[in-house]
């Protein structure tokens, strides 16, 4: 496969395929060839990982505040 | 738990509110960006309605996506026609990635005196891009990729294809990072 001719959607797709770990370990390999030849499409892996890395740290810690679960009883409470 | 609770009893109730409340929070404090009364909104209505529909849920599904699918639902009613949600085709700019993002800096996640400021930056800065987002991408980024649900269950949970969610999410991780690009520089 040409990584070269595919389109961008195509390429994004395929970069994501691999943060997902859906590639085949054949389409991985072709992938890793390319990477190494190819700054764009390593540098944009990379920004989507660190993207995806972002995400889910900003939100690792979040639950809900006492207020609200208070809120959330006594509610359930008034439905009994 | 799940018989216990469709027959209406509230202490097997609290307990499956106590397993999936965090999970819960995390998706509507996601989704409704930088706006903590909405997200507790949702979290409160995601389980009243689960509560009054407890009686329907099937046994053979998911507890899980089908609270997600609540959440996700109510989030999609409060945000489908606030706000004008300005939103770029993503991928009909062929060669953007080849120019933009190298030499971007990132946080590089070492502790530091400074870490509890880094995070709230960072939790603010991914609001605010998530924020730019049609609310459908935020579902989806949120259920991918901070719940860690298989493109499989994300598209159960919003009612879309597995190729409509995979779609989403690469634009949307696409338009997070141009934005934190943009952020960065």
């Amino acid at each position: 496969m040409k990584l070269e001719r595919l389109t961008c959607r195509r390429r994004v797709a395929l970069l994501c395929g691999e943060l997902d770990g859906e590639l085949s370990p054949a389409l991985r390999r072709v992938l890793s060839a390319h990477r190494r030849g190819c700054l764009p499409c390593a540098d944009l892996l990379r920004g989507l990982r660190r993207t995806v890395e972002s995400l889910r740290s900003s939100m690792s810690a979040t639950g809900p505040s006492a207020k609200a679960r208070k809120r959330l009883s006594a509610a359930l409470r008034r439905t009994l | 738990m799940i018989k216990l609770s469709a027959s209406g009893d509230p202490e097997a109730f609290g307990r499956l509110i106590t397993r999936y409340e965090d999970r819960i929070f995390r998706l509507a404090k996601s989704v409704c960006a930088g706006l903590p009364s909405d997200a507790e909104d949702v979290y409160q209505e995601t389980f009243l309605t689960a509560f009054k529909k407890m009686r329907g849920f099937r046994a053979d599904s998911d507890l899980g996506t089908w609270l997600y699918r609540i959440a996700s639902n109510l989030c999609f009613m409060r945000y489908r026609k606030k706000s004008r949600e300005p939103f770029v085709p993503l991928l009909d700019r062929p060669h953007d990635h080849d120019h933009e993002g190298s030499g971007r800096q990132y946080p590089d996640g070492e502790p530091t005196p400074e870490e509890g400021a880094r995070k709230k930056e960072l939790a603010l800065q991914v609001s605010r891009a998530l924020a730019k987002l049609p609310v459908d991408y935020r579902l989806v980024l949120t259920l991918r990729d901070v719940e860690g649900l298989s493109a499989g269950k994300t598209a159960k949970a919003l009612g879309l294809s597995v190729a409509a969610v995979k779609s989403r999410l690469h634009r949307g991780r696409l338009f997070l990072r141009d934005e934190f690009a943009r952020e960065t520089r």
